[in-house]
């Protein structure tokens, strides 16, 4: 077999050459940028959201905003974190249809999918959107039913995902009027979404998306006293992404995997192969990337990729299948986690560069529990640690401050 | 992590006492936070400014997501001597020339990160790349610098059966025999070396091969002449008849022969040594002969900005203290009973750039002076033996291949210092890799160019 067939994975009946694809988003505004990232090597792409003729979308501008690191200095911008506050596709159904069709038949390899959006009580809008993109060859459908801002007063988007009962309506209908695979696109923004989950599988969805972008502010121009991105002084409440929603996105997939046992494409903050192998082991067999590709292009694939294989040759995983969710019987209520089980704070003092933040935090956020010597070398008292590891976060240095195992006290 | 990360060196007085490498490699959290600081732009010009066309944007993206592997792999299919040239290259006027974070900050070390992942590589064990399917071609290789090395490496990939014959006991050419083991510790050397063999390569040492079409007849379809450049220069000058005057090559050689053989190296304390010349190996030599000992003194016709040496070696000799003479010609070497005593030298002055975009220069006559020195070595740069009578060459004997890389003999290719005259190792290296790949076509590849 060769190297990179490891990647190939079945997903709801369609083989993908590897378990990257473009999300439904900027990346995929048009066919051509689709295509382009098949030619880079994607597994496959779902299109931007297409709604029906009668949905006008307009989109305003400026329509992003980061949350960045910026130190100043010559310190280079790093994003953590993207709102946006931009809608679905703002072309023409027709033509995208058109480049569904030319994309199945150029790229059979290649996984296309279209993302769908409809008003939550008109079944024959769903149904009709839904065959037009069947008929056009999409080889399967993702139901939107999540973005946060586009378009909730119409009935569409979140406005649906956070309703179980709609979100099982709305995929029975789309169900009863193809046969290509569902997958159900859902949203973070709601208290239990393993709720909706299990009403996307009742409802007939063969895979589950997750997650979509948070509902967020992003910030203020403390200036202009304008809320960000202000679009002639004013803003809406938008959709985060990026690395910044990894850890929300990592507990939405392992809580609807748990749930439902459907396939899952997961989504949130992917920008390195580190995270997409986070993402497989809490239960995606599919990836989606979107705000690493707006950031550094498609190229990121051939990282995500070769990063991925070698991790998995290295821990010696012969198919995504098989990492699949490996990770999720260890997720356990905290009552349920091992109390017998004791570490505390170890500090290597031959790298420690004596900056005392972990002291700092010791003192300040933990349990006095370290001490500096005349040098100023850090110290842990063993008697008071309670091995918190607020100390292994706070050092700035590599494998100085780590978390030694001690065996419990003779009785 | 804004300013460029520094890395690990020597100090001058340290360098003094010995040959162990002038700068150590950088930490994990070093390399990853500098790769942190590119700014991984478009179309970078690190990736154009690499001869060998190493993907230095794609290997940095893996190092910042701790992909080591496949940075490392990165590297090693564009050039398998990185560890190497990681070390030899000058890469302030290469990859890091026109690296865009120069204009936020400063440009990315570069040359460290791909050492810092070539050392890692080390530590874990060379792996080979990946072979092709045997051709049962038989393609043979004259010199085992870095030029025919990385043709063998490449070759061998392409499913090639590679003999390299190089004339000296042990392969490495230049890298071997001219540059200094603090620059490039032998170690590296062997186990770059080793890994080109790895791939299946023989390397016949001690096989000089003065006719390489008798080659052609038994049983090899093509031959690479990377032969590099064997001949010395001397000057013309009244005296050289006196004892103590050296060819950098033969000084080198027998220091570093003993060297790696683990023998006390000629000691010169007390003596002083005065190099002709201004290029790297005029430097390298002067700073050898300071590390045994003796007083150094480079005597240079032009001056220091015109010096062909790369400005980071000039200052590592200014640093160690080595003297340097500018402006200055020899004129004739002075003996006392056989022996040199002085070097009798004329001042010189600049005058409009010449050809070759280098100011020119007149003696001054009457300005005679002495540079007293107990040896003198010589260290213009080199030519071509002149060997291969059969194959077109230009005046000075370098090989003129064609658009292919091909000489004016059928099947007999060449590169490397023999034809571009002597640049970097790198330049080698990239001269080798694509004379690899011209030869795949000749003998039928058909595969595109890398």
């Amino acid at each position: 077999m060769k190297r990179e067939q490891m990647l190939g994975v079945d997903f709801c009946g369609l083989h993908f050459l590897n378990p990257f694809l473009l999300s439904s988003a900027p990346p995929t505004t048009t066919g051509e940028m689709m295509e382009k990232a098949y030619k880079a090597g994607w597994g496959g792409a779902v299109t931007k959201t297409l709604g029906l003729e009668k949905e006008e979308v307009i989109n305003v501008s400026p329509r992003l905003h980061s949350l960045a690191f910026d130190s100043g200095g010559d310190e280079p911008r790093k994003l953590y974190g993207l709102e946006n506050i931009e809608l679905i596709t703002d072309r023409p159904l027709g033509i995208w249809l058109e480049e569904i069709a030319y994309l199945v038949k150029n790229y059979p390899e290649h996984v296309t999918i279209a993302s769908i959006m409809a008003n939550a009580s008109s079944r024959e809008d769903w149904q009709l959107l839904a065959s037009r993109c069947e008929k056009a060859g999409a080889m399967a459908l993702e139901l939107n039913f999540s973005c946060p801002h586009g378009m909730p007063d119409r009935g569409m988007g979140a406005a649906i995902g956070q309703h179980p009962e709609l979100v099982e309506r709305i995929t029975s209908w789309v169900r009863e009027a193809v046969k290509i695979p569902i997958l159900v696109k859902l949203t973070p923004n709601i208290t239990d979404i393993s709720l909706a989950a299990l009403a996307a599988k009742k409802g007939g969805a063969n895979a589950l998306s997750a997650i979509n972008t948070v509902s967020t502010l992003i910030g203020i121009n403390l200036d202009t006293l304008e809320p960000m991105p202000s679009v002639h002084g004013h803003s809406a409440y938008g959709g985060y992404s990026g690395p910044a929603v990894k850890p929300i996105a990592l507990r939405c997939v392992s809580e609807i995997a748990r749930a439902t046992g459907l396939p899952i494409s997961g989504i949130g903050g992917i920008t390195t192969w580190k995270d997409a192998a986070e993402f497989i082991l809490v239960g995606a067999t599919t990836l989606q990337v979107c705000t690493a590709v707006m950031v550094s292009g498609i190229e990121i694939i051939s990282d995500l990729r070769e990063g991925l294989l070698n991790y998995m040759e290295d821990k010696g995983f012969s198919s995504i299948k098989e990492m699949s969710g490996k990770v999720l019987p260890k997720l356990k209520l905290v009552s349920n986690l091992d109390k017998s089980y004791k570490v505390i704070s170890s500090i290597d003092t031959s790298v420690c560069v004596k900056c005392d933040l972990c002291y700092i935090a010791c003192r300040d956020g933990g349990y006095q529990a370290i001490t500096l010597d005349e040098q100023r070398v850090p110290h842990t008292d063993e008697e008071k640690c309670s091995g918190c590891s607020l100390c292994v976060q706070v050092c700035p240095v590599w494998d100085c401050v780590s978390m030694k195992k001690v065996e419990p006290a003779a009785v | 992590m804004a300013k460029r990360i520094p890395v690990p060196r020597l100090s001058p007085d340290e360098r003094k006492k010995g040959f162990a490498e002038t700068t150590s490699g950088i930490r994990p959290q070093a390399a990853v936070g500098e790769a942190n600081r590119c700014i991984l732009c478009n179309d970078p010009p690190c990736n154009q400014g690499c001869p060998a066309g190493i993907d230095v944007k794609g290997f940095i993206r893996a190092l910042r997501s701790q992909n080591f592997r496949s940075g490392i792999r990165i590297i090693r299919e564009k050039n398998i001597l990185g560890g190497i040239c990681a070390r030899v290259c000058p890469q302030e006027a290469l990859c890091e020339k026109s690296c865009s974070s120069s204009d936020l900050a400063e440009p990315i070390a570069i040359g460290e990160l791909q050492r810092f992942l070539m050392d890692t590589e080390v530590k874990q064990g060379l792996k080979a790349l990946p072979m092709e399917n045997s051709r049962g071609k038989k393609v043979a290789v004259v010199g085992a610098g870095p030029s025919g090395l990385a043709a063998a490496g490449r070759l061998a990939c392409r499913g090639y059966d590679v003999t390299v014959f190089e004339k000296e006991e042990r392969p490495g050419g230049l890298l071997r025999y001219g540059i200094p083991p603090y620059r490039l510790p032998r170690e590296i050397l062997d186990a770059e070396v080793d890994l080109v063999v790895r791939h299946g390569v023989s390397i016949q040492t001690g096989v000089r091969v003065d006719s390489p079409g008798t080659l052609l007849g038994n049983g090899f379809e093509a031959v690479f002449l990377a032969a590099g450049l064997q001949k010395d220069q001397h000057l013309s000058i009244p005296g050289r008849e006196a004892e103590g005057i050296l060819s950098w090559r033969d000084f080198l050689r027998d220091v570093f022969d003993k060297l790696y053989a683990g023998d006390s190296p000629p000691l010169f304390s007390g003596k002083k040594v005065t190099v002709i010349g201004g290029g790297n190996v005029a430097v390298d030599c002067a700073s050898v002969a300071l590390r045994l000992g003796a007083e150094s003194n480079i005597i240079y016709r032009r001056s220091r900005s015109e010096m062909p040496a790369w400005e980071e070696e000039v200052a590592e000799a200014e640093e160690t203290g080595v003297n340097f003479i500018f402006l200055s010609q020899p004129i004739s070497f002075q003996s006392e009973n056989g022996r040199l005593k002085a070097i009798e030298c004329l001042k010189t002055s600049l005058g409009e750039p010449d050809s070759s975009g280098r100011s020119s220069f007149q003696v001054l006559e009457g300005s005679e002076f002495m540079v007293a020195t107990d040896f003198a070595i010589e260290a213009m740069g080199p030519l071509p033996e002149g060997l291969f009578s059969d194959i077109r060459q230009d005046g000075k004997g370098h090989i003129i291949v064609d658009d292919n890389c091909m000489t004016s003999a059928r099947g007999i290719f060449a590169g490397g210092d023999l034809v571009n005259g002597g640049k970097t190792v790198v330049q080698a290296v990239a001269d080798g890799c694509r004379a690899a790949e011209e030869i795949d076509q000749f003998l039928g590849g058909g595969r595109v160019v890398l």
